[in-house]
């Protein structure tokens, strides 16, 4: 125990120093494979463009290899016989107190390990561990070094503007530019005030957006990238705008403006027939034609009962009846319209004046133009409308007033809200277009340092939409015979896939339509459709859906 | 502090005896510090070296310096066994009766100067076999104790091999060291000629004698080697045999046989002398490294290609350590 003692005493300041140096080194280890990682995750964000590896990422990395390292030398079990042997090397002690370590224990009473063991401690004892255990790099330091260095070329280097090729920069700056426009786009949607059940859902899409923005601007995501993740961006916002009319829609908006254009045909077709009896009824006054016969008069007594000017026009001060005005606004799909105006009829009615200035044949009127409206846009995108004007025609059949103006109050909330959020939408949509086209347009030598004016969705023929990208197909080349050309030069044909044979087609084409029309939906949403021109593919596999016509 | 105190006296006397050796020798320093250390280990020592540099002489200095019987034996191709060991005669007492009396050889002293020991054919050179290792001799099957200590110096002229005998294998795994007598440089030449040359030579006086001798052996013998100093001597002799597990690629390609336990014991006996020597408690690496070569040298035997290929056992010696240097630094590296 007391030979034990007498070494354990100089030892002790040998073990913290070593203790110390061990943590040192094994942080540069640490340092030097966290260095290694980052080189390699540069690498492979620059070149394969696999990963993203900023300054904060290296840093993040680089200090956990360095804590995990110095961790390790702190806690790592160091034995007696270790730090003596350290010692003992350094101190050229030539195996004095490793060998009094091993044979302390085991020989007691032995005169020869007792002078041993004094004469290590009094070695021991004489040397000053700083002295023998100087702070140095060593070999692991410079290799950390080397690293970092190479880790810290390999991050800024690139970034030198005078190190980058002309497109390079011109796509940077773009990429920079057009992450500002995103970041824009995502703050004002994040500014508008939405109800708490719609207002998750744009959220969620700002959040996306102003992600990308920030990444676009911080040059984080390529070209190609930032392309994709904008295009995914844009199905998110029609995803998001689906999200917030109706999910279980069964019947189209235009099918519902198909069906108020009918109501309003009915109409007019009624309104003429009055004014053709009333024509015959004043001409047979005047002894001028033959008098009305019985069922004409009642017909026209019933019409004239019946065809009263629409209640909500008047209201509104529309330029025609309501169903009409909202039949040709979603024709159009412009659901914004024709929300604004629903807000406003139901505005008119939550004023408690309105309904009372109204006679109860306006009354009965406003009723079966209310329930005509909730008829046609029952289990469409806008069924939720439909249910609060069905609900307010019911409160003005059972001549509740009250009820009416609280559905009333509750139909104008339910169109702005979805108003607000379609607006949302539409304006992430369509933001997302000008920076989606802007970028495609950066990449093809359009660069918005190079003058050209911005996309304009309303003006396409001012596009540059660039030589279309080649889809990947099999395909074979067949050359036509014919006369060679006036400077010699030949035609030929690129046919892709082979031709149907002749003959009678073996499947109806309504069978194969879905087909075609998933794989043509797959085809716009993988390939990169110049932005411009991606409507109008989507409008044309629309057209071909013939059940939705 | 008994201990301190004997090996104080063993440093002072070991400093003694050469600096009473140095007064004859001049230069030779390995060679004498390797003749005190077999001398203290309990072991013989066999030098090696062309003629003229002084090994016989260094082994009368030695020789004067103790108070110690001394023989010498020239060994030539016609010396029988029985020159060396004794025979029996038959001597006739005053009574007139008749009867064998044992006459002891040469061999019967402390220190024995076997000089130019392959001149002997193999059978004389055996006879020395059981001296060196039992510290007898056995004749007519009568057993004959040898005075203690009992200390064999060999030399042999590695150049002159015509009329020569090898040394068999077993007689020179009995020698602790093999020591190789180099040529002196210039400044040892001047001194030397101009020692032997004067009008009075030098002269030197026993400083040790027997009894005390085998007190310093006794010490020697004390002396503590940790496990892993040992582990490390036991792993170069092991690494001296083919198709060992630690051993280098110039052992399997030019050993024949390794080195045998003697070897080891070698090392650390050695190790210990060079510990007390050096102030030391304990046997060091470096110890076991630096008596390598002259304890393992001549236990190496190497194969037609080491012999074709003109390798010494001493590259063998130092590959084998350049191999087990990972043994020898600290876990830590820092």
């Amino acid at each position: 125990m007391q030979r034990g003692a007498a070494l354990r005493m100089p030892l002790a300041p040998f073990r913290r120093r070593i203790r110390l140096l061990l943590a040192e080194q094994m942080a540069l280890t640490g340092g030097a494979a966290a260095a290694f990682v980052c080189l390699l995750l540069v690498a492979m964000s620059k070149l394969l463009h696999i990963l993203h590896a900023d300054w904060l990422a290296v840093l993040s990395i680089l200090a956990a290899g360095l804590s995990a390292g110095a961790m390790w030398g702190a806690v790592r079990p160091l034995s007696d016989f270790d730090i003596a042997r350290s010692a003992e090397d350094r101190m050229r002690l030539k195996e004095r107190v490793s060998s009094a370590i091993s044979l302390g224990p085991r020989c007691p009473g032995d005169p020869m390990v007792e002078a041993l063991v004094q004469d290590a401690a009094e070695k021991l004892a004489c040397g000053r561990p700083s002295h023998f255990f100087p702070h140095r790099l060593g070999a692991r330091g410079r290799i950390f070094v080397g690293l970092a260095v190479l880790l810290a070329a390999a991050l800024i280097l690139p970034e030198l503007p005078f190190l980058q090729s002309p497109a390079t920069r011109r796509e940077r700056a773009a990429l920079r530019k057009e992450g500002e426009e995103v970041v824009k786009l995502a703050q004002e949607l994040e500014k508008r005030r939405l109800p708490t059940d719609r207002a998750k859902i744009v959220h969620q899409l700002a959040m996306n957006v102003k992600a990308l923005g920030k990444d676009m601007q911080r040059l984080r995501v390529t070209r190609k990238q930032a392309l994709v993740r904008l295009h995914k961006l844009e199905k998110q916002a029609q995803s998001a705008r689906a999200q917030l009319l109706s999910p279980s829609a069964k019947t189209s908006l235009a099918k519902a403006a198909a069906a108020l254009q009918g109501q309003q045909e009915e109409r007019a077709r009624q309104t003429s027939l009055l004014s053709q009896l009333q024509s015959q009824q004043a001409a047979a006054a005047q002894g001028k034609a033959q008098p009305l016969s019985e069922e004409q008069r009642r017909r026209l007594e019933e019409l004239s009962r019946s065809l009263k000017p629409s209640q909500a026009r008047q209201l509104l001060g529309l330029d025609g009846d309501l169903a009409s005005v909202l039949a040709q606004l979603l024709a159009k799909q412009d659901v914004q319209a024709a929300l604004d105006i629903l807000a406003r009829l139901a505005q008119k009615l939550e004023d408690p004046g309105t309904l009372d200035q109204l006679s109860p044949e306006e009354l009965r009127r406003l009723e079966e133009e209310l329930r005509g409206l909730a008829e046609a846009l029952k289990n469409t995108d806008l069924d939720e409308l439909a249910r609060e004007l069905l609900e307010m025609a019911k409160a003005l059949e059972r001549g509740d007033r009250k009820l009416c103006q609280s559905r009333a109050g509750r139909l104008g909330k339910a169109c702005l809200g979805l108003s607000a959020g379609l607006g949302a939408c539409n304006s992430a949509q369509a933001g997302l277009s000008l920076c989606l086209s802007g970028l495609s347009q950066a990449g093809q030598g359009v660069g918005p340092d190079q003058g050209t004016s911005r996309y304009d969705p309303s003006s396409p023929h001012r596009v540059n939409a660039g030589t279309p990208s080649r889809v990947p197909t099999q395909h074979y080349d067949t050359r036509i015979p014919g006369q060679l050309g006036e400077r010699g030069e030949a035609y030929s044909l690129q046919v892709l896939g082979e031709p149907d044979k002749p003959g009678q087609a073996q499947v109806p084409y309504y069978q194969v339509y879905s087909d075609y029309s998933k794989a043509a939906e797959d085809a716009v949403n993988r390939e990169e459709i110049p932005a411009p021109y991606r409507e109008r593919v989507k409008t044309y596999f629309e057209s071909l859906d013939l059940e939705k016509q | 502090m008994e201990a301190v105190a004997r090996a104080e006296r063993f440093r002072r006397d070991l400093a003694a005896l050469t600096s009473e050796i140095g007064k004859v020798i001049v230069g030779l320093e390995e060679a004498v510090e390797g003749v005190l250390t077999c001398l203290l280990a309990d072991g013989h020592a066999l030098l090696e070296g062309v003629p003229g540099l002084g090994k016989t002489l260094l082994v009368r200095t030695l020789a004067q310096c103790l108070d110690l019987e001394f023989s010498r034996i020239q060994f030539t191709p016609d010396l029988m066994p029985a020159d060396i060991v004794g025979t029996n005669i038959i001597v006739e007492s005053p009574d007139g009766a008749r009867e064998f009396r044992f006459q002891p050889g040469p061999v019967f002293g402390s220190i024995i100067l076997a000089d130019e020991v392959n001149r002997a054919t193999p059978k004389t050179q055996s006879a020395l076999l059981e001296a060196m290792q039992e510290h007898s001799v056995t004749v007519a099957g009568q057993l004959h104790r040898l005075p203690e200590p009992f200390f064999v110096l060999a030399t042999q002229n590695p150049i002159e091999m015509e009329g020569t005998y090898p040394l068999p294998e077993a007689q020179l795994d009995r020698f602790l060291f093999k020591l190789l007598v180099g040529y002196p440089s210039l400044e040892q030449l001047d001194a030397i000629v101009e020692r032997t040359t004067g009008a009075a030579l030098p002269s030197v006086s026993p400083v040790l004698d027997g009894p005390r001798i085998l007190e310093l052996r006794a010490l020697v013998r004390e002396v503590p080697i940790a496990p892993h100093v040992r582990e490390y001597a036991l792993s170069l002799v092991l690494a001296t045999h083919p198709d060992s597990p630690v051993c280098p690629e110039q052992t399997n390609r030019f050993v024949r046989y390794g080195a045998s336990p003697r070897g080891a014991q070698a090392l650390i006996l050695a190790g210990k002398v060079w510990a007390l020597l050096d102030g030391r408690w304990s046997v060091s690496f470096e110890d076991i490294q630096r008596a390598a070569p002259p304890a393992l040298r001549h236990r190496i035997l190497l194969n037609f290609e080491g012999q074709a290929e003109g390798i010494a056992p001493d590259d063998v010696i130092s590959a084998v350590i350049a191999r087990l240097s990972e043994k020898t630094k600290p876990a830590l590296e820092l």
